[in-house]
């Protein structure tokens, strides 16, 4: 186990990487790792209130500017308070260039794992060199693009899914008959998507997600059209259904597949819940997953093929779902890329400094908060450690730091704990 | 029962500055009155507030043993977590006391203040904040300050007695916990000598262990004839052998200091020399009858916490011969106003009105008077809530002191 990290996760304010954060944070602190979360979408409200102004664009635009630069301030302020060995940050998070120059001459490094299609979200071109590791969901060209950029610190870090979230689950009769279908699709509607679903309609298909455009072919298999799914109910959708569809997104309606490299996050997560997906060839799916355990299609007559095919095979999906989840739990976890991501850190900048290695979670030399303790009180802390998730082995600055992130009133031991802190600072200042 | 925690853990001083707001929450129906403060000051807490339970937490000193700090601290903060306080008056901008504000709701508390973490300060301690910076123009005693986080406020009549000469001679304060801010030896021996002069009873030499030598050296400083009118009891007294002593004086000469809080609380007249950083607008003696000596140079008030530049050139003036005259003057020392003030200098009376404390001034000038003026109308309106007397002078004021989050923000 490496040392223990001190990481502030920036969350972007809206979207799907901000799901993607938030099992970043999950798999951070389960690494045993420090976590301070910035909640960029708790700002979300104020920068949608100025676009309902009706005022001059330009004006919006530089108000607009005004409040990110704002919000990359809070981010500083919360870096000088918490001191991070790392920023962590994905797609869209609010850290302006200014915040990032900024960050690196007061050397605090920072990670992106930029979890898009670049192609697709090309502002990465003015952004990607301020920051210190470049994580992204795709290869070749984009590796190459990014060095020519300036940016040599580029990790492929695949998507993943948190198997304590997306689990194989028992559903009740009635989530069954709500949720469940022969064949279902949770996504956004993309154009590919549109003419691709048009020859399932036969089918017990069902479509769930956002942004479908009126379609009157597929308006019987709609499902609350328009309503974003929950990820929890977008779980029992995964489980009550014999065949997910997953077909990745194109911009484009024609090639009804795409082709394209990245693996999408509803793989992972589908995989993960040991629910049978057939997912259209992507050029990086092969080292993720095998054809043992994901059926892949190619083309149009080779999906509705399968669908014929495993429909009627419910052992065989059974059986290649299992392997799926197997993969995940080997493989395919969030832990597994946020151990990747800080490996990588480690060996290119030196992330921890001399306190990384393989040695235990507390920070060689720092003092532990049980040191010294009498047994009643000792055994107190252990359950509050227990209570926050920390292991015995934290330091003292990190369950000060766990304790002042509470939510409510403190106990009198927490009380007591941040006294203590309070006097080892003054003690540290007087010196 | 209405049950009140305050939440003092300052120094000796700032415990008998409390008082308007303790003894505002003793006088209210059924209130059960608890008070925080550091550990050493425990048995003061308790002389100065009968019927108040006093909780000692080490906060100054020698820094505790972690475990014995823990096993100490938290059978007190169970007890407080047990007691449904009404309301918690947390008085201090310290680190310290933002945590234990963190035992409540933060409703509960008023003045510092954490949420989920977050440390703040109310609406009152944010807006004297503001003024804290520009404190050339604060008018606002620190008993004022503290006896408004209670609404309404005790009698500012109420707080202390007015000060009456009490026949047993002159105490002498010897230090400040700055020495910058305190007069040195020889100043303090030409002002006391004159002082002796006055009046025929004994000099009581007044401070701790550690001012010992200074007041030997003051002792040999003065004439041999008054020498032996003097009675050495640095490091010789404790709390009720100081509040004894104190309660019996005619005068007490002293810099700002606890102890002149603990005269003026006994209604001893107080001639108190403010310089340096000192500001007698902010620490003066509270209640009617006591004097003050205010350096005024335009530096004034000074940071503690920086060096001076000027050679502590404020000190200059207290050895002019109108103070050394008005020392000496008839029926006790300093209580004449002297004609002729020196430059940079003003001596202040102390009175109390429907506000708080208020220094008027008997001789010479202080800067910018006229803003403070302003300033204190402005507090007063907004702590007693009534119609301004003068609205034009309170908006120069009121343009700073109010800010656009106390405008447009909900406030604390």
């Amino acid at each position: 186990m490496k040392s223990s990290l001190r990481i502030l996760n920036v969350l972007p304010m809206s979207g799907g990487s901000l799901t993607v954060g938030r099992y970043c944070t999950t798999a951070l602190r389960e690494l045993g790792h420090t976590v301070e979360v910035f909640e960029a979408p708790e700002f979300c409200g104020a920068f949608r209130a100025l676009k309902g102004q009706r005022i001059n664009m330009e004006r919006l635009a530089a108000l607009e500017n005004s409040f990110l630069q704002i919000v990359s301030q809070i981010v500083l302020a919360k870096v000088e308070s918490f001191a991070p060995d790392l920023i962590l940050a994905q797609a869209q998070a609010p850290l302006s260039r200014q915040t990032l120059q900024r960050l690196r001459r007061d050397k605090v490094a920072t990670a992106m794992w930029f979890v898009e299609d670049f192609r697709v979200f090309p502002y990465w071109k003015a952004f990607a060199r301020h920051y210190d590791v470049f994580a992204v969901i795709q290869k070749a060209p984009f590796f190459d693009l990014l060095r020519e950029l300036g940016q040599e610190n580029v990790l492929y870090l695949p998507l993943a899914a948190d198997p304590a979230f997306h689990a194989p689950m028992e559903l009740s009769n009635v989530d069954r008959r709500r949720y469940g279908a022969d064949v279902s699709f949770l996504g956004a509607g993309y154009p590919n998507r549109h003419a691709a679903f048009r020859r399932l309609t036969s089918l017990d298909f069902r479509i769930w997600g956002n942004d479908w455009q009126a379609d009157p072919v597929l308006t019987p298999c709609m499902q609350r059209p328009d309503e974003r799914i929950s990820p929890d109910e977008a779980v029992k959708i995964f489980n009550a259904s014999k065949i997910n569809l997953n077909l990745h997104s194109s911009i484009k309606a024609e090639p009804l597949i795409s082709g394209g490299d990245f693996v999408n996050p509803r793989t992972f997560e589908l995989a993960s819940c040991a629910a049978f997906q057939l997912v259209d060839r992507r050029a990086l799916l092969g080292e993720l997953f095998s054809g043992r355990e994901v059926a892949v299609f190619e083309d149009m007559p080779g999906m509705l093929e399968a669908i014929q095919h495993y429909l009627v095979r419910p052992e065989e999906r059974r059986a290649m779902a299992q392997l799926a989840r197997a993969r995940v739990l080997a493989e395919h976890a969030y832990v597994h890329r946020m151990r990747a991501l800080l490996d990588f850190a480690r060996q290119r900048i030196g992330l921890g400094g001399a306190d990384a290695g393989p040695a235990d979670r507390g920070p060689a030399g720092r003092p532990s908060p049980l040191d010294g303790l009498p047994e009643d009180l000792r055994q107190d802390v252990r359950e509050l450690l227990k209570a926050l998730n920390l292991p015995e082995s934290v330091s003292f600055e990190d369950l000060i730091w766990a304790v002042r992130q509470r939510r409510g009133t403190l106990s009198d031991l927490e009380t007591s704990l941040l006294f203590l802190d309070e006097w080892r600072k003054q003690y540290a200042r007087a010196r | 029962m209405n049950t009140y925690l305050v939440i003092q853990l300052a120094r000796f001083g700032d415990i008998i500055q409390s008082k308007r707001l303790v003894r505002g929450l003793q006088a209210r129906p059924r209130a059960v009155v608890h008070l925080a403060v550091d550990v050493s000051l425990v048995s003061l807490a308790e002389l100065i507030y009968p019927g108040v339970h006093v909780h000692g937490l080490p906060v100054h000193g020698q820094r505790p043993e972690p475990e014995r700090l823990l096993q100490g601290c938290r059978p007190v903060f169970r007890q407080w977590r047990e007691a449904s306080f009404e309301r918690v008056f947390n008085l201090n901008h310290s680190g310290f006391n933002y945590i234990l504000a963190g035992l409540f709701a933060p409703e509960q508390v008023f003045g510092y203040q954490w949420r989920h973490g977050q440390a703040l300060r109310g609406a009152w301690p944010d807006m004297v904040f503001r003024l804290t910076r520009r404190r050339s123009v604060n008018p606002l005693n620190l008993m004022d300050y503290w006896g408004y986080f209670l609404q309404p406020a005790l009698e500012p009549q109420a707080v202390n007695p007015a000060a009456v000469a009490k026949g047993n001679g002159i105490g002498v304060a010897l230090a400040g916990r700055d020495a910058r801010r305190s007069l040195p030896v020889p100043v303090l021996s030409q002002i006391l000598a004159a002082a002796l002069h006055a009046t025929a009873g004994p000099a009581y030499l007044l401070g701790t262990e550690a001012e010992r030598p200074a007041a030997r050296q003051l002792q040999r400083a003065l004439p041999p004839a008054l020498q032996t009118r003097v009675r050495d009891l640095s490091g010789r007294t404790k709390w009720n052998d100081l509040m004894e002593v104190l309660g019996q004086l005619d005068l007490l000469l002293t810099p700002d200091t606890g102890i002149m809080h603990l005269a003026a609380h006994l209604g001893t007249p107080v001639t108190a020399f403010f310089l340096s950083s000192a500001w007698c607008f902010e620490t003066g003696p509270y209640g009617a009858g006591h004097l003050v000596w205010q350096a005024g140079r335009a530096c004034a008030p000074c940071l503690e916490s920086q060096p001076c530049d000027q050679d502590t050139a404020c000190l200059l003036p207290f050895t002019h011969k109108t103070v050394l005259a008005a020392m000496a003057g008839p029926g006790l020392a300093g209580r004449t106003s002297p004609p002729d003030p020196p430059a940079e200098l003003c001596l202040l009376k102390s009175r109390v009105d429907d506000f708080g404390l208020k220094l008027h001034p008997q001789c010479g000038e202080l800067p910018k008077s006229k803003e403070r003026e302003a300033v204190r109308e402005l507090l007063r309106g907004h702590c007693l809530g009534i119609t301004p007397r003068d609205v034009a002078t309170e908006n120069g004021a009121a343009a700073w002191m109010y800010d656009e989050t106390q405008w447009m923000l909900e406030q604390s």
